[in-house]
C-alpha cells in the first residue's frame, strides 16, 4: 500500500455529480479571496482545454459548476481533466480588477426591506447605510441573472438569511443583501434577498464585451444617492447616453 | 439568401423562437433558455431536413394562427393543440407539405403543453452570444427578445438540397404525456443539507404544479421538505432540472431560463430524458418522483440519442442493448449499430433498462446482457 505524502499546496476537491450532464466542483467552504482566486484558477485552466465535452462552466464563490455532454465524455474522464485542471494552481495571477463607485438611493419604497433590517438588527436606518456603504466590496462571482454581482463580505452586523418564500418580482437595479453577501439585480427577477436601496446604474448590456458592468475580481463601492432627484438625473443621464 | 415565409396573424399565448440553448455565458449570469422540451425540439427539426440545433417556435398552450409566404415543409411536435391546416386537421410528429398563402391554426389542447414548430431551413433571426433563444427578461435573442406578435414577418433560409419530408420511423409512437407524471431524479448535489426523511418525503409523496410556473421553474406544492439546518448554501451553479428548497420547504424545479447560480440547498436534479416531459406537465397537474442512478441515466440520455439518430436516418428503433465490459451498444433490428461506442465505465450491471424515445416509454422488449 503505498501513502500519498500530505501536499499543502494542493487542497482536496470534490466533484459532487450534479444530474446527469453537470458536476460541481467544490474547493472550499467559505466565502473568501484565497477560495476565490483557485476558483478562477480552475476555470482558466479548463477553458484553456477547449474541450468540446465541456459546454459550459460556471464559476462560484468556492465552486465551479461544469455542464458537460455525457454523449461525449464519461465521468471518469471528465473527472480525471478537472483533477489535472485544479492541480495547476497559481496560473492566475491576483488582479485588482477595476473599482467601481455605485450610487444607490437607500430606503423608502426603493428599499421594502429596511425596515425588517432595522428590526432584525436594531440598527438604525442611518446606521445601516453607513455599513452598507462604507465596505469595498470583492466582486466574487457574477451569476443568477444576466449581470448580477455576487459582492463580499458584508459586515457582520447585516448577516440574515435570505427570505423564507422567496419574491415573485424584484424590480431591476433592487440593491440587496443575504447573510454575508450584497447584489444588485439588474432586471426584474424572482429573489430571495433582502431590498434595501435601488441603484439607476445599467448593470448588462448584450451589446457589449464583456455583457456585464461588473466583473469577477472587480472592487465595487455603494454611494448613498441623497434623494430622489439625484436618482432621476443620474437616470436621465444614463438615457441620453444611449 | 433569406426568403420570408411566415406572417404571424395571431401570436398565441406565449409563442417565442427558441433553438438548443445559450451556452458559454453563464459566466456573465446569462441563463441557457432553449426549447423546454428538448427532444421535441430536436425531432421538429429532424422531421423537416433540418439539422438538430436549428431555431424553431416554441408554442405554449394556445397556438398561433400563422399565414406562410412561401412553400416550405414544417412539423409540429411536442403538445397536441389541434393543429388545423386551411382548417383542415393535421398530425404532429411528421413533416407536412405546406403552400404559399397556406394558413396554420391551433385549437384545444388536448395533451402536453408546449408544441414546437419547426420550418425547413429553420427561423432566421441574428445570433446573439451564440444562440437564436429567446431570453424574455432581458429582451436577448429571437425577435428583439420578445414574443411573437401580430404582423411579424419571419424569414428562413431555405435547405441547399431536395427534400420529401420524413416521418417518424416504423416502429415508433410519438409521445403521450397524459396527467400523471413520475419524473426520475438523481439525488444531489446537496442532499446532505437535508433531513434525513427528507428524500423519502419527495419520493413518496404526489407534488401540485402551482399556476406560478415558468421557463424559469416550476414551484411545486405538497408536503414541506426539510433541511437539517438551514436552507441556504453558499450560492454556486445551478444544473439544469436541479430541485432547490427555500426555507418554507417547497420544492422549486429549475428548468430553462432558471438563473444561472443560487443559494436555496438543492437535494436532487431531474434527469435529462424527464426534462421534456416535466415542461409538458400543466400547471395544476401532480407528479411524483422516482430515483435512478447516474449510469441510468446516461443510458436512458443515449438511448434517446439513437432515437433521435434514428429519425434522421428513417430506421426502426432500438432493439437491443449490450454492455460488454466498458461498452455498450445500441442497435436497431437490421443489426444497425445506433449509438457510437461510449465508454462506460461506471460499475452498471441490471437486468433490464428501460428505452425511451422522447418521454415516452418504448413497447419493444430490451434485451441486457450482463458483462459477467
Amino acid at each position: 500500500m503505498t501513502t500519498t505524502p500530505p501536499n499543502d499546496s494542493q487542497p482536496d476537491i470534490e466533484i459532487v455529480p450534479s444530474g446527469d450532464r453537470a458536476v460541481t466542483v467544490y474547493l472550499g467552504n467559505s466565502i473568501d479571496p484565497q477560495t476565490s482566486q483557485r476558483v478562477l484558477s480552475l476555470v482558466k485552466n479548463l477553458d484553456n482545454q477547449r474541450s468540446e465535452s465541456i459546454l459550459d462552466i460556471v464559476p462560484a464563490y468556492a465552486s465551479v459548476l461544469i455542464l458537460y455532454n455525457p454523449l461525449k465524455i464519461s465521468m471518469s474522464d471528465l473527472s480525471r481533466m478537472i483533477e489535472k485542471a485544479a492541480s495547476h494552481q497559481g496560473t492566475v495571477k491576483e488582479s485588482t480588477g477595476k473599482i467601481l463607485e455605485i450610487p444607490v438611493l437607500y430606503g423608502g419604497e426603493y428599499g421594502p426591506d429596511m425596515n425588517f433590517i432595522e428590526e432584525c438588527t436594531q440598527f438604525s436606518e442611518k446606521e445601516i447605510i453607513s455599513i452598507h456603504s462604507k465596505t469595498l466590496y470583492r466582486a466574487y462571482m457574477i451569476g443568477f441573472t444576466p449581470g448580477f454581482p455576487y459582492l463580499g463580505t458584508l459586515d457582520s452586523k447585516l448577516h440574515i438569511p435570505r427570505r423564507k418564500t422567496p419574491r415573485n418580482a424584484i424590480p431591476e437595479g433592487s440593491v440587496a443583501i443575504a447573510e454575508g453577501q450584497t447584489g444588485i439585480y439588474p432586471v426584474e427577477s424572482p429573489g430571495g434577498w433582502h431590498v434595501i436601496g435601488k441603484t439607476p446604474l445599467n448593470l448588462f448590456n448584450s451589446t457589449l464585451n464583456p455583457p456585464t458592468l461588473v466583473s469577477i475580481g472587480d472592487s465595487v463601492k455603494f454611494v448613498p444617492i441623497d434623494n430622489e432627484n439625484d436618482f432621476k438625473k443620474i437616470r436621465e443621464n444614463i438615457e441620453n447616453h444611449r | 439568401m433569406n426568403i420570408d415565409i411566415i406572417k404571424v396573424i395571431q401570436p398565441g399565448m406565449l409563442s417565442t423562437i427558441q433553438d438548443l440553448g445559450r451556452y458559454g455565458y453563464q459566466r456573465y449570469g446569462v441563463p441557457v433558455s432553449g426549447a423546454m422540451d428538448e427532444f421535441a425540439m430536436r425531432s421538429a427539426n429532424l422531421l423537416v431536413g433540418n439539422k438538430q440545433h436549428l431555431a424553431g417556435i416554441e408554442i405554449t398552450l394556445v397556438g398561433p394562427h400563422l399565414k406562410f409566404l412561401s412553400p416550405t415543409f414544417i412539423a409540429i411536435t411536442g403538445a397536441d393543440i389541434s393543429p388545423t391546416l386551411n382548417g383542415k386537421s393535421i398530425s404532429g410528429w411528421k413533416a407536412v407539405k405546406v403552400e404559399k398563402g397556406d394558413e396554420l391554426k391551433f385549437g384545444k389542447r388536448v395533451d402536453g403543453f408546449r408544441s414546437y414548430l419547426t420550418i425547413s431551413g429553420g427561423i432566421e433571426v441574428p445570433l446573439v452570444m451564440g444562440s437564436r433563444s429567446t431570453y424574455l427578461k432581458t429582451s436577448i435573442g429571437g425577435l428583439n427578445g420578445r414574443p411573437l406578435s401580430t404582423g411579424d414577418i419571419l424569414s428562413t433560409a431555405p435547405l441547399d438540397h431536395d427534400f420529401t419530408g420524413l416521418q417518424l420511423p416504423p416502429g415508433y409512437k410519438s409521445p403521450v404525456y397524459g396527467g400523471r407524471h413520475t419524473i426520475r431524479i438523481i439525488p444531489g448535489p446537496q442532499q446532505d443539507r437535508f433531513d434525513s426523511d427528507a428524500i423519502t418525503t419527495l419520493l413518496s409523496s404526489r407534488y401540485t404544479i402551482s399556476e406560478q410556473s415558468d421557463r424559469m421553474g416550476y414551484k411545486l406544492k405538497g408536503p414541506r421538505i426539510k433541511h437539517s439546518e438551514k436552507a441556504d448554501v453558499i450560492s454556486d451553479g445551478n444544473p439544469p432540472g436541479t430541485i432547490q428548497v427555500p426555507g418554507d420547504g417547497n420544492p422549486i424545479i429549475l428548468l430553462s431560463d432558471r438563473g444561472t447560480t443560487g443559494g436555496y440547498a438543492k437535494i436532487a436534479t431531474v434527469i435529462s430524458v424527464d426534462l421534456g416531459r416535466l415542461a409538458q406537465t400543466v400547471p395544476g397537474q401532480s407528479l411524483g418522483f422516482k430515483c435512478v442512478t447516474l449510469p441510468e441515466a446516461h443510458n436512458l440520455l443515449r438511448i434517446q440519442n439513437a432515437a433521435l439518430r434514428a429519425i434522421s436516418d428513417q430506421k426502426s428503433p432500438p432493439v437491443g442493448i449490450k454492455i460488454e465490459g466498458k461498452f455498450i451498444e445500441v442497435k436497431n433490428k437490421e443489426g444497425d449499430l445506433l449509438t457510437s461506442n461510449i465508454r462506460n465505465e461506471e460499475d452498471h450491471v441490471e437486468s433490464k433498462v428501460t428505452a425511451t424515445i422522447g418521454n415516452e416509454s418504448f413497447d419493444l422488449a430490451l434485451e441486457v446482457q450482463n458483462p459477467s
